[in-house]
């Protein structure tokens, strides 16, 4: 009797314990995507909190920490072994599961949240032959960077990342046509279903955006990130949308759209104000306001004493030895030591720069030289940032994009591309002769367009674009038994100057001769079939190995 | 499944062993002379030292015979009475606490789980498995290593053995009690996992009418629809319906919904079928051909550094040949004799040198062959699916390569019932990879609640080992010394491989004694360390002091691992017979072993000291 | 009382060594003894005398480090002796999570005893020490005497020939100290043998037949109670009602007799004088006592 009462009291407990477990977990359950979880999550997820606001508090987390008992170092060690050993043996679901672990384990170590989504997007998807296994494993390094991102929030590290994985993971792939196509399709990645997300390089587009504003608004750190390849992810992102969307066909205002928007977020990102290497902010646009400036200060410096400079050279030269001399004015093809350091010495004495210009001043014209030494030191800087700002849109490219942006939009290139596609579809549904005819009109509509921009460098990877259209238009030549070389088809063909600078390969150096022949008016040169020169021990050519 | 460790026959496991292996029984008989030897010396040696050689010795004797003579008179009442009190002092002991920490983490388990994975059902087995497996062995650490010697503590052994109880039966009862309770909880955790997991994992979906599109046959007449269910439980399903309106889903994450008609516009989806599965494969043996067309035990190398699979090359004469043993039509006995088939199913693992056309599978073909007569079918193409079960039926009337119509079980199967199957790929450049295991004779699924009782039972194999070394370590040494003591058992136990790597110098770093040389000195696993005389009396201590005794060790301790069938049920394969007996044989091994030891330890112990 | 030798002892020394093996205490030094069937023999000292050491010894909860201890004939480490012994602790030693019923029937069953035999041997000694009331309760909610009982009652499960007590009176009130003595003499009568050890001495006095007295770990006196006690160069003298003349008067006639007279007054309890005695007499002349066979 007694102890039957104290057994049942006991079970009370047990029931009372258990039934306090249950609001536990109904409350505490974390979020996935897809999955709002438990209602601390989902506050969370409204307020916007992240480790910052509530210190480390997650109950998923926490319980896993407490569950091993103060002993986190050691699991972790043995969750990273796990994970590396199943990975070995390709045990990708139980790979997957123990980077869920780990990352429990410690949510607010950023690079784990950042290696392991690399391993699962990058590393595990190629491991799987199946285009949709493939883009499985992509879009789990996808989520799982944005449960990190749950966690840390307003990271721009990891929103950058979360950028690239479904910008560049997806959109650049080789399978990248049936990736964005899934993307599209995924009812995970955009669960609300937002049209604006649904295309993986808008999508990649927003996760920049907020990478930006994390930078902007919440005050969070670049770190050791480059700003200038940081601040132009989200132009980048939409001007690859316009290229993927023209790819896949989708032209007229929809293209120009994309362009136009492109554009414009290009031309705000240079108008940026972002740190740089040196103590300064720069602005991308301002190179030439820099190198005005350094001009108009120099011609400033010039008034004080007009003619020094021409003076100071001449000065200089008188004073070169002869060896020096003969050394600076024609230097051998093959320089001995000696004169290599004469050559070095007669520059550095030949050298008449600013600030010497300025001590010369300052020594000659002894009131004026307050003014030369400042003036000097402002074309100094001047200079710098110059040439700073320069190294910078080099590094981003920003001339090239900017007159790239424009030129899409105009109609003439608008209607090239079309072409070009079109030719793309007739030739695939076999019909060469029509495939041919359209690439030749959409050869002369980016003539015409190009012609609008002869500031574009014609090297350029626009010029790399329209190689492909040039390859696959050889490609139906072929079929229809005709060749560059070919006197008429060369006749139609507008786009020479371009193919000239941009045949690396060299593959169409016989229909160049025969132009530039043609064009002098001298015979035409007889050259061997390409193809020829490989023998039959050369290594298997992926490209004959496919099935037809 | 992966099978790195082929598995025997029980009665060849039992007596002859494998290829590089000793049988079972032989080895048990040898590890139980070593011990029984080593045992009798260090007995000897205390007895010795104690009442001197002439008395030890005598003394030894005595304590021997005695044993032998006591051991026959076991009495099965006293061994009940014992066990009784085992379970009375484990309830009181409150073992139904680890029944609440096991419902608690099943309540938990959805914090970290979710079904939305390619391969929800295996996720969920196996954590609900490992989560029993640890609370089970934990359980059974508790109760065994404290049992005794709470009874040593409070003297209540006093009264115990003065009654004529032989010391074995304490041991025994003790191991006997201690299993009851064991396989009480393991019973109940093994429910409520099951009806966890199938809970956890069970949904439905409605069917989306909008989604529907009219399939027309080949004569224009309306053959069915096509379509999708709603999305539920972070997946959806492609559906097609028969013209009737029934139809079934396609597979995503690992299970599929039939659908049934129930008038117009109105369907009934079911719960998921085959998430949880008992496939029951029969293996053959692996040998391949190379690109040479000569004979080879493995393929080629691709670079991986895990060696299971090997590979053949594409469009070359390199072939994969299993050679399957008692093959008759009776595989699969349900279908009509005529129409009956050969069920394989093949695992391929693709390894592309060149990226060949996206989104198309490799192709590769299936032939049989019979291995007396030569005769072989024409090959059957197929698509690989890398790293998938494909069950490829091969229907019983084939051609053969010159175009002649045979039967397959009378005409490709040997007279002893052989059989071979050979696998090549087609695409150049591109290769297929196969490990032994990856072709089988797939027969009908077992019971999938009978498989998962078979998990449960090595388990709790697993757990009475625990149990056995924990009481009988008990009869020696305080409780918190015989917690220690298990809980290292069970460690080496899991980790046994490596143990027996570094005894038998086949991992790098050395014994013990140079470990804490290299952490020591900070010099890594792969430096040679310096020809000092320290160095070598290190080196010289783990050669022939801690090497051989590590090795020796390693001799008596079980392969915990090994023992682990929850890998059988996450992958969905039929836990085999032979499998559950040997578990069992092994544990009968170490409680008989351990209760003999266990015997001696409490009877040469002088209990009221 | 028959001659047949129960129990046994031969030169029996125990030394208790510490983990190292190094001797501790030396706590029985060459103890010889023998019980006979049928009689009540009480072994008697202070706390660390060794008679605790003695009854675990004759138990086998010890190893002898010399000499032997035969019961029934047999080495004391022998399990079979077991079925022929009942053994109460000085404390009972019992399982507190079960109830009167289960602890007997757990002992039962290590006897190998059928279930009728024990269902019906359950009941008589449940009766026998009026636990009636009490066997479906857990052990951990008895009183002192009540654990007392059920301890005596486990030892008899096996209706034995030889019962070894240790302190079988510890921890009782009057009461049950005199119900316990009553039991052993009742036990007594049953042709039993009993050894019992207890530093009481008015309880070894009551109801033993023989004593053996230790000290340190030797034995100090041997033998039958009445004997023991016999000082033959002393009478005492008891009365009542003497007037203070008469008292002088029974002076005056010692000093007569040319005796001496000790006391005169109300006498102690002789037994304990004796133990003193000797306790006194050890430790000023550590060794074995003269006189002791």
């Amino acid at each position: 009797m007694n102890s039957n009462n104290s057994f049942f009291r006991k079970m009370v407990y047990l029931l009372i314990l258990m039934m306090v477990a249950v609001p536990i977990v109904w409350l505490g359950r974390p979020s996935s995507p897809g999955d709002q979880g438990g209602k601390l999550a989902q506050e969370r997820t409204e307020a916007r909190l992240g480790q910052a606001d509530l210190g480390a508090i997650d109950p998923a987390s926490e319980t896993i920490r407490l569950a091993t008992l103060g002993l986190r170092g050691i699991a972790v060690t043995m969750l990273w072994n796990a994970a590396n050993n199943y990975k070995k043996t390709e045990d990708w679901t139980a790979f997957q599961s123990t980077l869920e672990q780990l990352a429990r384990l410690q949510p607010y170590f950023v690079k784990v949240w950042q290696y392991q989504a690399w391993n699962l997007s990058y590393n595990v998807s190629v491991e799987l032959d199946n285009v949709r296994d493939r883009f499985y494993y992509v879009k789990q390094g996808i989520e799982y960077l944005m449960d990190g991102i749950g966690y840390n929030r307003d990271h721009p590290r990891l929103l950058d990342d979360l950028g690239w994985f479904t910008g560049n993971k997806v959109g650049r792939a080789d399978e990248h046509e049936i990736y964005r196509k899934l993307y599209k399709l995924d009812e995970d990645l955009n669960p609300n279903d937002d049209p604006t997300l649904r295309d993986n390089w808008l999508a990649s587009k927003h996760w920049y955006e907020q990478a930006v504003a994390s930078v902007d608004e919440k005050g969070q750190s670049l770190s050791t990130m480059n700003p200038t390849t940081f601040f132009d992810s989200p132009a980048r992102s939409q001007i690859s949308y316009a290229e993927a969307i023209e790819e896949e066909g989708i032209f007229g205002e929809t293209a120009k759209r994309a362009w136009r928007d492109g554009g414009r977020l290009w031309k705000e990102y240079g108008e940026r104000e972002m740190p740089s290497t040196d103590d300064f902010m720069i602005k991308l646009v301002d190179e030439n306001k820099w190198k005005l400036e350094a001009a108009r200060l120099r011609n400033e410096l010039d008034a004080l004493d007009p003619g020094i400079e021409a003076k100071m050279k001449e000065e200089a030269q008188g004073q070169l030895t002869a060896d020096q001399r003969r050394v600076w004015e024609a230097l051998p093809a093959d320089p001995s030591a000696d004169e290599q350091k004469w050559h070095t010495e007669a520059l550095g004495l030949m050298d008449v720069s600013v600030p010497k210009i300025a001590a010369r001043i300052a020594k000659d014209k002894p009131e004026n030289a307050a003014k030369a030494q400042s003036l000097a030191a402002q074309i100094e800087d001047a200079n710098r940032r110059a040439n700073l700002i320069s190294s910078n849109r080099d590094v981003a490219n920003y001339e090239y994009w900017r007159i790239r942006c424009d030129l899409e939009q105009s109609p003439e290139s608008l209607k090239a591309r079309d072409f070009a596609h079109q030719a793309e579809k007739r030739f695939a549904e076999g019909d060469p002769e029509g495939a041919r005819e359209l690439y030749e009109q959409s050869f002369v509509e980016w003539g015409k367009a190009l012609d609008q921009f002869p500031e574009m460098p014609r090297d350029s990877t626009t010029g790399g674009d329209l190689m492909e259209f040039i390859e696959d238009y050889a490609v139906v030549l072929e079929q229809l038994d005709l060749s560059l070389e070919d006197e008429e088809v060369a006749n139609r063909f507008v786009l020479w100057e371009l193919l000239e600078i941009n045949d690396q390969q060299r593959k169409f150096a016989g229909a160049i001769e025969a132009y530039k022949a043609r064009k002098a008016g001298m015979p035409v040169p007889k050259r061997a079939e390409p193809g020829d020169a490989a023998g039959p021990n050369s290594l298997i050519n992926p490209a004959e190995a496919v099935p037809q | 499944m992966v099978v790195e460790q082929q598995l025997l026959p029980y009665f060849q496991w039992l007596l002859t062993g494998g290829e590089n292996s000793l049988g079972a029984l032989p080895s048990f008989f040898f590890v139980f002379l070593g011990v029984a030897m080593a045992a009798l010396v260090i007995g000897f040696a205390i007895a010795a030292s104690r009442y001197g050689i002439l008395r030890g010795g005598d003394v030894t004797y005595k304590t021997v015979s005695e044993g032998l003579s006591e051991l026959l008179q076991t009495a099965p009442r006293r061994v009940w009475a014992i066990a009784r009190l085992a379970i009375k002092e484990s309830m009181r002991r409150r073992v139904a606490v680890a029944l609440g920490v096991f419902f608690l983490v099943l309540l938990f388990a959805n914090w970290f789980l979710s079904t939305n994975h390619q391969e929800p059902a295996r996720l969920y087995l196996s954590f609900v498995l490992t989560a029993s497996t640890y609370l089970v062995l934990g359980v059974a650490l508790l109760l065994s290593a404290f049992s005794l010697p709470n009874d040593f503590k409070t003297k209540t052994i006093y009264t115990v053995v003065t009654k004529p109880v032989r010391a074995g039966e304490i041991i025994l009862g003790r191991i006997i009690g201690f299993t009851i309770v064991i396989t009480g909880l393991l019973a109940i955790m093994g429910v409520g996992s099951y009806i966890f997991v199938v809970r956890s994992l069970d949904h439905s979906h409605t069917v989306e009418l909008e989604s529907f599109q009219v399939v027309t046959g080949p004569a224009g007449e309306d053959a069915g629809k096509k379509g999708t269910t709603s999305r539920d439980a972070g997946h959806r399903h492609e559906l097609t319906l028969d013209a009737e309106g029934n139809g079934e889903t396609t597979v995503e994450n690992g299970h599929t919904h039939a659908i049934e008609s129930i008038g117009e516009n109105k369907y009934r989806v079911s719960p998921p079928l085959g998430f949880i599965r008992a496939r029951v494969p029969q293996y053959g043996k692996l040998r391949f051909i190379d690109r040479s067309g000569a004979a080879k035990d493995t393929g080629i190398s691709v670079g991986s550094e895990w060696t299971y699979r090997s590979f053949i090359d594409g469009n070359t004469p390199a072939t994969a040949i299993w050679t399957f043993d008692n093959v008759s039509d009776a595989v699969d006995p349900k279908p009509p004799e005529a129409e009956r088939s050969l069920p394989l199913s093949l695992i391929v693992r693709v390894f592309k040198t060149h990226k060949g056309v996206i989104g198309q599978a490799l192709q590769g073909t299936i032939q049989l062959r019979n291995p007396e007569s030569q005769l072989t079918s024409e090959p059957l193409p197929f698509d690989a699916q890398d790293q998938q079960v494909d069950d490829i039926d091969i229907p019983r009337k084939l051609l053969s390569q010159s175009r002649q119509e045979i039967d397959l079980f009378k005409d490709l199967v040997s007279k002893d019932g052989k059989i071979e199957v050979l696998v090549k790929c087609l695409d150049r450049g591109q290769y297929f990879g196969f490990a032994q295991a990856d072709c089988y004779i797939r027969h009908p699924d077992g019971s999938p609640i009978a498989s998962f009782a078979k998990v449960c039972v090595s388990i709790w194999v697993q757990a009475v080992i625990v149990v056995s070394v924990g009481v009988t370590i008990s009869t020696l040494v305080s409780g918190p010394v015989a917690m220690l003591f298990v809980v290292g058992f069970i460690i080496l136990g899991f980790w046994r491989q490596d143990f027996v790597d570094i005894a038998t110098g086949k991992s790098y770093g050395g014994g013990p004694a140079e470990s804490v040389v290299r952490i020591a000195t900070q010099a890594n696993v792969m430096v040679q360390l310096e020809d000092t005389l320290l160095n070598n009396l290190v080196s010289g201590f783990d050669k022939y002091f801690a090497k051989p005794i590590m090795w020796a060790v390693a001799q008596t301790l079980p392969d915990f691992r090994s023992f682990s069938t929850v890998r059988y049920a996450a992958d969905g394969y039929n836990v085999p017979w032979d499998r559950v007996f040997q578990d069992v044989t092994v544990c009968l091994g170490y409680v008989i072993g351990l209760s003999i030891l266990g015997y001696f330890l409490l009877r040469t112990r002088e209990v009221a000291k | 009382m028959s001659e047949e030798i129960i129990l046994q002892t031969r030169a029996l020394s125990k030394v208790y060594r510490d983990f190292w093996g190094r001797q501790k205490v030396r706590a029985l030094k060459g103890l010889d003894l023998e019980v006979r069937r049928g009689e009540v023999f009480g072994l008697l000292g202070p706390n660390g005398s060794g008679k605790t050491t003695t009854i675990k010894l004759l138990l086998g909860l010890l190893f002898p480090t010399e000499g032997e201890a035969l019961v029934f004939g047999k080495p004391a480490s022998d399990v079979a002796k077991n079925e022929r012994l009942g053994y109460l602790p000085e404390e009972s030693y019992l399982y507190r999570f079960l109830t009167a019923d289960e602890t007997l029937d757990f002992y039962g069953r290590l006897f190998d005893m059928p279930s009728d035999v024990r269902r019906q041997r359950i009941d008589e000694l449940i009766e026998m020490v009026g636990l009636q009331k009490a066997r479906k309760r857990q052990l951990q909610e008895y009183s002192k005497g009540m654990t007392r009982r059920i301890g005596l009652a486990q030892a008899l499960i096996n209706d034995p020939e030889l019962i070894m007590l240790d302190e079988p009176t510890s921890g009782l009130d009057p009461i049950g100290t005199r119900e316990m003595k009553d039991m052993i003499l009742r036990l007594k009568d049953e042709g039993k043998t009993i050894v019992m050890c207890s530093h009481l001495l008015a309880d070894v006095q009551d109801v033993c037949d023989r004593i053996a007295i230790l000290h340190q770990g030797e034995l100090k006196e041997l033998g039958r109670v009445d004997e023991l006690l016999k000082v033959a160069d002393v009478t005492q003298i008891r009365a009542k009602n003497l007037s203070v003349d008469c008292q002088q008067e029974l002076r005056d006639v010692i000093s007569r007799h040319h005796g001496e007279l000790v006391s005169l007054d109300n006498p102690t309890t002789t037994l304990e004088e004796l133990f003193l005695d000797i306790v006194r007499d050890s430790e000023a002349r550590p060794g074995r006592r003269a006189g002791v066979k």
